[in-house]
Parts: C-alpha cells; sequence; structure tokens
C-alpha cells in the first residue's frame, strides 16, 4: 500500500517534471526568442535607407516565389504519378516498406543532392533549372504522403461507383480529384512555404534568393533591426500562405472522412515499378553524382580525421535538439487549448527563414547572464528546437489526440491519475512514434545551415556549415564525404524511424 | 504484484539507460570541462581558409599548452560577419574574442580605428616591412593575396582580357563578368581601393557603367569562379587564392592581374590583431607572436592559398614575386570605404 502510494506520488511527480521541463523549453526555444526579436525590432531604428518595397527586393521576392512554386508544382507532379500508380489497391502510408524510402528522401539534407545533381546535369541546365529539379525530386514525398491520406480518408467507395458508368481516369478526374482539393491545396502550401526558404540548395547553385540574401545581410549585420528589413517581405508572404494552410487543414480535419481505405491486399508490378523508378531518379542518381565527386575512398577517412569530433558533435548537438522538442511537445500537449496556441506558435516559427529564427536567439541570449548557454554549443540544440520543434509539439498533440477517450474515462473510473494514464497507458504504445519524432527532428537538424551559421560557437563548426566552405574551396573530396556521411544517418535515421512507426502501429491494433 | 513491480523496475530501467545514453552523446559536445578550466582558453576570430586555420591553430595549442577555440567565418557573413561580431560584443560590454586572424586587411583597420584593437609590437613582425604594420601597432599585415580577373584560356582567348580594371565597365566585358557582392569581402575592399584612387566621379561611374552593362552579381568570389566554371559568364573579379582551388580541383583557368590605373594591382594581406577587451590578452600575445611570424608565413604561402609573403627574404626563398602592386595606401582605402559602399548600395544593389 505504502509502495504503490508512493509509485504513485513518484509517478506525478515524474510527470509534473516532464510537463514543466516541456513548458520551459517552449518558452527557451518559442516563446522568449519570439518576444526578443519583435522588441528589438520596435525598439531599434534602421540606419539602413533600403526600402521594404525597392525593386531590388521585389525582385527578389519574385524570383524566390517563382522558383518555390516551380518547385512545388513539379514535386506535385511526381507525387500524383506515384500515388494513383498504387491507388486504389492500396495507400503509401500503409505500405510500411515504402515509408522507409520516403523518409529517407526527405531526412538527408537537399545540399547532398544539390551537389550530387550538380555534377550530373547538361551544363546547358542553368542554376534556375537545377534548383526546381532538386527541390521536386527532394521534396514529393510530402504531397505524396499528404495525398496517400486523402485518398485513404475518402476511400474507394465514390470511386467504385463512378466506375460503373465511366472508365478509370473520367472516374479520377471527375470524382477523385475534385474530392481531393482540400489535400492538394494544404499539400502546396505546405511544400511552398518550405522551399520559400530553404538556403542551401539555391546557395550550390548561385542563386541569389531570399534565403540567400537574408543570411548574408544577418550575418553581416551587428545590428539586428537592420537586418529585419528585408526580412518583412518574406514574413509577410509566409504568414499569409501559413495562415492558408492551417485552414486548410482545418476544413479537412472538420469534414468527416466519407470511408476508409482499404487494407493492402497486394502490392501490384506497376505500382512498385513507378514508386521505385521515380525514388531511384530522385534519390540514387544524386547520390551516385556525389560519389563522382568523391574521388577517392581516402576521402572518408580524411574527412573524420579532420572533422571526427565536429561529426559527433552536430549528431549529439542535433539528437539533444530532437529530446528537446520532444520534451517540449510532451509539455504543451498536457493542456488543449495551451497545446494549440502552442503549436501554431512553434509552427509559425520554425517556417520563417532559419536566419531569422538564428537572430531571435541572438535577440534573446546575447547577454551576460545566458553566458553559459550562448557561448556554447547548447545555444546550437536550442536553435535546433526553435526551428523543428513544432514536428514534435504537433505529434505530442496528435498522439493526444489519438488516445481513446474511452479508454481515459475508464482509467480515471479505476483510479489512475493523469500521470499514471500517461506513463502506464499510453507511453508504452506511443513511445515508438515519440522516438521517431526524435529522429526525424535530429536529421532535420543535421541539414540546418541557415540558423547555425548565425549561432557560432567557438571550437564548434556543425557538419552542415562545413560542407559548404568545402565546396566553396573546391574541395570535392571532403565535400562528398561529409555528405555522404550525413545521409548516412538519414538513411539510418529513416529505416529507424520506419521500425518504430511499425512498431507503434502494432502496439496501438493490439491495445485498441 | 510482484510481476508488476519488476516490470515496472525494468521500464525504469530501461528509460534510464535511454536518458544515461543521450546524456552521454550530448556529454560528447562538451570538452572536459574541468581540464579546459586550468588552461587559458583563447578564442579566435579566424577568416583564412578553415582547414589551413585548424591546422595552425591546433599546432600552437599543442606547442604552447593554451587551448586554442577558432571561430570561423562563413561564406554567409564571410568576414564582414566576424568584424560586425566583434563590434556587437563590443558594444555589449562582452567581448568574447581575443585574437582576430583576418583574411583581409581593411575591417580590421575599421576596427583599429572604432578603438576596438589592443596595441602590441610584436617582436615576430620585427622583419615585415612598414607599410604591412600599423603605426600605432594594433594590426599587422601578412601573406597577401592579389585581385585578379579569372577566365576559361579554352573559352576566352587572353589577348582579349582588359588589361585595366575600369575596362571592365564597358559593354564588352560588362555583360559577360561576374563580380562577388560589393558590400561583402575583398570585393568591397577593391571596390574602395577605387574610389580612393580614382575619386568618387570615377568610381560611381565605374558602378553605373558595370549595371548598365549588365554585370552578373553573384554572392561570393568562389561562386564567381564557379560562374566562368560553368560558363555562365566569361570573367570572374576574384583572389587569387579563388582561381588557385579552383585550378588545384582541374578547372581549365588562368587569372591576370589587372592595372588600377597607377601602374600596379591591388594586393591585400591577412591580418592580425589583439582585440581590446578580449579575454586572457596577455596569454594570446604568445599566440600573435606565433600568427605573425615568418613560420605562419611561410605555411600561407605553401599551403593551396598560395598567399604571397610580404617578408621580401621568404618571397626569395620560396621563388615567390610580389607582382606590381598598386600605390593606394590601406588607411586611404579605408577611409574611402563608406563613400564606396553607399555608392555600390544606391546603384548595384537596388
Amino acid at each position: 500500500m505504502i509502495r504503490a502510494r508512493f509509485s504513485s506520488a513518484g509517478i506525478r511527480i515524474v510527470y509534473g517534471c516532464v510537463v514543466a521541463v516541456g513548458v520551459a523549453v517552449f518558452v527557451a526555444a518559442v516563446a522568449w526568442p519570439t518576444v526578443a526579436i519583435l522588441w528589438s525590432a520596435l525598439r531599434g531604428v534602421p540606419s539602413s535607407s533600403d526600402d521594404l518595397f525597392g525593386s531590388r527586393q521585389l525582385t527578389l521576392l519574385a524570383r524566390t516565389m517563382m522558383l518555390s512554386a516551380a518547385a512545388t508544382l513539379l514535386a506535385h507532379v511526381l507525387a500524383v504519378c506515384v500515388v494513383f500508380c498504387s491507388w486504389p489497391r492500396t495507400g503509401l502510408m500503409q505500405g510500411r516498406v515504402w515509408l522507409a524510402p520516403l523518409i529517407a528522401l526527405l531526412a538527408c539534407p537537399p545540399f547532398a543532392y544539390a551537389f550530387g545533381w550538380d555534377k550530373l546535369l547538361p551544363m546547358g541546365w542553368g542554376g534556375y533549372v537545377r534548383c526546381v529539379w532538386t527541390w521536386g525530386l527532394w521534396a514529393w514525398p510530402v504531397p505524396a504522403l499528404i495525398l496517400s491520406t486523402g485518398l485513404r480518408r475518402i476511400g474507394v467507395g465514390p470511386f467504385q461507383a463512378a466506375l460503373l458508368d465511366a472508365g478509370y481516369w473520367r472516374a479520377v478526374c471527375h470524382v477523385t480529384l475534385p474530392m481531393l482539393r482540400g489535400y492538394a491545396a494544404f499539400s502546396l502550401l505546405i511544400v511552398f512555404v518550405f522551399l520559400f526558404h530553404e538556403y542551401s540548395v539555391p546557395h550550390a547553385f548561385g542563386l541569389q534568393v531570399f534565403a540567400t540574401e537574408l543570411l548574408t545581410v544577418m550575418a553581416s549585420s551587428s545590428r539586428l533591426v537592420d537586418a529585419l528589413i528585408p526580412a518583412a517581405l518574406p514574413v509577410a508572404a509566409t504568414g499569409v500562405m501559413l495562415a492558408l494552410a492551417l485552414a486548410a487543414w482545418r476544413r479537412l480535419v472538420l469534414s468527416s472522412a466519407a470511408g476508409i481505405g482499404p487494407s493492402p491486399a497486394f502490392y501490384g508490378r506497376r505500382t512498385n515499378v513507378m514508386f521505385f523508378l521515380v525514388v531511384i531518379v530522385s534519390w540514387l542518381v544524386p547520390l551516385f553524382g556525389l560519389g563522382l565527386r568523391l574521388g577517392s575512398i581516402e576521402s572518408f577517412s580524411d574527412a573524420i580525421g579532420t572533422y571526427g569530433g565536429d561529426i559527433a558533435s552536430t549528431l549529439g548537438v542535433a539528437v539533444g535538439g530532437g529530446v528537446l522538442s520532444v520534451l517540449m511537445g510532451m509539455g504543451v500537449s498536457a493542456w488543449r487549448l495551451l497545446g494549440r496556441v502552442c503549436a501554431v506558435w512553434a509552427l509559425a516559427l520554425g517556417t520563417l527563414p532559419g536566419a531569422l529564427v538564428g537572430a531571435a536567439l541572438i535577440a534573446a541570449y546575447n547577454v551576460e547572464a545566458a553566458a553559459p548557454l550562448f557561448d556554447h554549443w547548447p545555444i546550437i540544440m536550442l536553435g535546433h528546437c526553435a526551428r523543428f520543434g513544432w514536428v514534435g509539439v504537433i505529434l505530442a498533440l496528435v498522439l493526444t489526440r489519438a488516445f481513446p477517450a474511452t479508454l481515459r474515462e475508464q482509467a480515471r473510473l479505476d483510479g489512475a491519475s493523469t500521470a499514471s494514464i500517461f506513463f502506464r497507458v499510453r507511453l508504452p504504445g506511443e513511445w515508438p512514434f515519440l522516438a521517431a519524432g526524435l529522429l526525424i527532428i535530429s536529421v532535420l537538424s543535421l541539414g540546418d545551415i541557415a540558423t547555425t551559421t548565425l549561432l557560432r560557437v567557438p571550437d564548434f563548426s556543425p557538419v552542415a556549415i562545413v560542407v559548404i566552405e568545402k565546396f566553396h574551396r573546391f574541395e570535392d573530396g571532403l565535400l562528398s564525404a561529409l555528405c555522404l556521411i550525413l545521409v548516412g544517418s538519414g538513411v539510418t535515421a529513416s529505416i529507424v524511424v520506419s521500425a518504430m512507426v511499425w512498431i507503434g502501429r502494432s502496439r496501438l491494433r493490439s491495445t485498441s | 504484484m510482484r510481476a508488476t513491480c519488476l516490470r515496472d523496475r525494468s521500464r525504469v530501467c530501461t528509460w534510464g539507460v535511454v536518458l544515461g545514453s543521450i546524456l552521454s552523446l550530448s556529454n560528447g559536445c562538451a570538452k572536459d570541462d574541468d581540464e579546459q578550466s586550468a588552461r587559458a582558453r583563447i578564442v579566435v576570430y579566424c577568416s583564412v581558409d578553415e582547414a589551413f586555420g585548424r591546422a595552425i591553430l591546433s599546432d600552437f595549442e599543442s606547442e604552447n599548452g593554451l587551448v586554442v577555440e577558432p571561430v570561423f567565418d562563413s561564406e554567409a557573413g564571410k568576414t564582414t560577419g566576424l568584424i560586425e561580431r566583434i563590434i556587437a560584443e563590443a558594444e555589449s560590454g562582452r567581448p568574447r574574442g581575443t585574437v582576430l586572424f583576418s583574411g583581409e586587411l581593411f575591417n580590421t583597420i575599421r576596427l583599429a580605428r572604432l578603438g576596438m584593437l589592443e596595441p602590441y609590437d610584436s617582436p615576430a613582425a620585427s622583419d615585415i616591412p612598414s607599410s604591412f604594420r600599423d603605426a600605432e601597432h594594433r594590426w599587422t599585415g601578412i601573406a597577401a593575396r592579389g585581385r585578379v580577373l579569372a577566365f576559361d584560356p579554352s573559352r576566352w582567348a587572353p589577348h582579349r582580357v582588359p588589361s585595366r580594371w575600369e575596362e571592365l565597365a564597358q559593354p564588352d566585358f560588362a555583360a559577360v563578368t561576374a563580380i562577388a557582392n560589393p558590400v561583402f569581402g575583398t570585393t568591397r575592399g577593391h571596390v574602395a581601393a577605387m574610389f580612393a584612387l580614382w575619386g568618387p566621379e570615377r568610381g560611381r561611374a565605374f558602378l553605373t557603367g558595370l549595371r548598365d552593362n549588365g554585370v552578373t552579381m553573384v554572392d561570393g568570389n568562389s561562386t564567381a569562379v564557379r560562374s566562368v566554371m560553368a560558363g555562365r559568364v566569361e570573367l570572374a573579379m576574384t583572389d587569387t587564392d579563388d582561381v588557385w582551388v579552383a585550378q588545384r580541383s582541374g578547372a581549365s583557368l588562368d587569372f591576370r592581374y589587372l592595372d588600377m590605373d597607377d601602374g600596379g594591382t591591388l594586393m591585400i594581406p591577412s591580418s592580425v590583431a589583439l582585440i581590446r577587451g578580449g579575454p586572457h590578452s596577455d596569454k594570446a600575445r604568445a599566440l600573435v607572436d606565433y600568427l605573425v611570424s615568418a613560420e605562419v608565413e611561410r605555411a600561407l604561402a605553401q599551403s593551396d592559398s598560395r598567399n604571397v609573403p610580404v617578408r621580401s627574404a621568404l618571397r626569395k626563398e620560396l621563388g615567390m614575386e610580389w607582382p606590381a602592386s598598386s600605390a593606394v595606401d590601406y588607411e586611404q582605402v579605408a577611409d574611402a570605404m563608406d563613400e564606396a559602399i553607399t555608392a555600390v548600395r544606391e546603384i548595384l544593389i537596388r
């Protein structure tokens, strides 16, 4: 009895600590930097005479939007080809063997693909085409997953009914596609927003877009307020698109599903060929290009010998950022309304240009009292959490929402506290998803350049920055070796994530 | 009951192992603090080539028992970014860096004029010509790079390369030339040198000519060189070290020193300085002595960057020539910097 009481009290204390730490991380990584940068913006007087709507700003905006839009369209074309080749027999979300390559594509840093494609694409392809090509072939898994989810939710019923009177493609175009409008709109906006602020691929092809301009200005200015002027237009554009995306998402969530998609009975040969063809072209071919840049296998030993410490530190800091993000999610999801507000806030900060996120952290922590944090690697960990913590928050919210209310009520009737429900009922089933989220955030952090460029600390060079430096010094061997090490980390993480998702689904099926 | 206790215990153990692994992995990021705190830590802001900088700072560390922690510049911020960081830290009353090892000189002069450098007359710099040393001993110049025009000789015949910088503004050349953003880096210093030598009117005319005749502006010198390699342009304003490293990678590239209209080109030395108020500045003097020494200058000359030593004896030893260089004074260039940048923003950046 005493042991049970102590155990129960202990669980409550631990749960309280987890929630408190999570909220503290949210304040440290998201809330306080947002307040600090807004305060700096309102307080400072710009010394530069750059116009907010000068011709350069508008040219950059037009160029960035054009590139992002073209790449978004290409990504969706590829996604539609893959998704509709596999539907209605199965959905991508159901195929665990397909999940790993999809995540691997996204988990590997986009600059690795850029350097690989740069070696292979014809000389006549200018920077714009190369950028659109690389972006489109990197980002297509996102619309593929979203559209596939949409297809599962709308089910095959309407499509099969339409087949009675029309052919396959007429049924797809006149019945299925209109029902997918909401998912397509959400997917287009989300992909567009993320490509709009992506730095490494345009930089690799020598293009000047908002992300490269902002980072150069912010890295070269000692006055934050001077650097915020060029950030105003892209931030405003991001805000509008994000608001539209959230509105589209809300409509999708509120609308009721017409039916559940079919269970995968078999994988057709046409399905596999199309899917793996697109994966091979978009993933293996650029990696082959990286391999061509490698020169000799000794580059790996050179890379590890010279940058082994930085590689280990980069991985450790990235995992640390993942841990903070997941804790943040667990903390803020303890409250329903607060969780939603925090999710939107974290997502808004995360979708801003990386340079702006870095500037926000500088505004928040470049003070004497924060020296132990700001002068060392923890600030970079916090930077990763600020940029990608929204993944942890949204994941935790989705898991909380997905937990059956009936199960919660039954547990409460049995006398279980919130803490007990969390540790004894929810966590055993949800930990694989949390672990998967941690890994996803970690691999996303590995490819972050803009934020870590601003948050340079002594004696620690994140590998992504080293890769860019090697690119500018024409050291292709080291560049390729470091990129392939990051790709290896991404592939390993994607396999583990897929396994975690499968374990998690199995546990959820066994408990429901 | 017993099974429940065992299961709880195993869960605690599992989570304990997981958390312990994460903590130890994150701890891999931090060195042994106890050991480090016993040795002075000197932060060096370094904008020379990163691989070279790591090597020589590591050599110094192992020979002197000091902990040297470099902060390298980034391609995005370049030296300007490091300088702005130093200024921001000084203004906040919390300078973190102690030594500046810069790949150029003009920003270092700017820091000196702002009173952010500590005078130190290094005995190791006694054989460096006075034109490369500050009169008040606030900075020392070593190992210079030259401003050059790069081209691919297989596509652009060498006899077609202009001989003077001012010719680049002509329609025949500007349209096929790439220039790094003149607000940053050595291009900034180069444009300021033009303003210092030619005067503001001619300088503005040059920039206007470049703009009107369609010069391609890119974000850095190496991007300008890559643009030549990729065939997007034929000529690139850049530094010698960018061409050398591109040639090492097998690129078909050559370069010319163009005339600044006074019989020579612009040579930009690297610079070493002590940051005022930085931690352990007394111990950092040993590092400054090392960085301005002939040993480091020799290493820079023998590195991929092939910087030209400012010491004539060293040049003779290594068989390197100092190209005919412009007579412009580096302090004059620093004087002209603000006016040049304003003109660049008005003419090229808008």
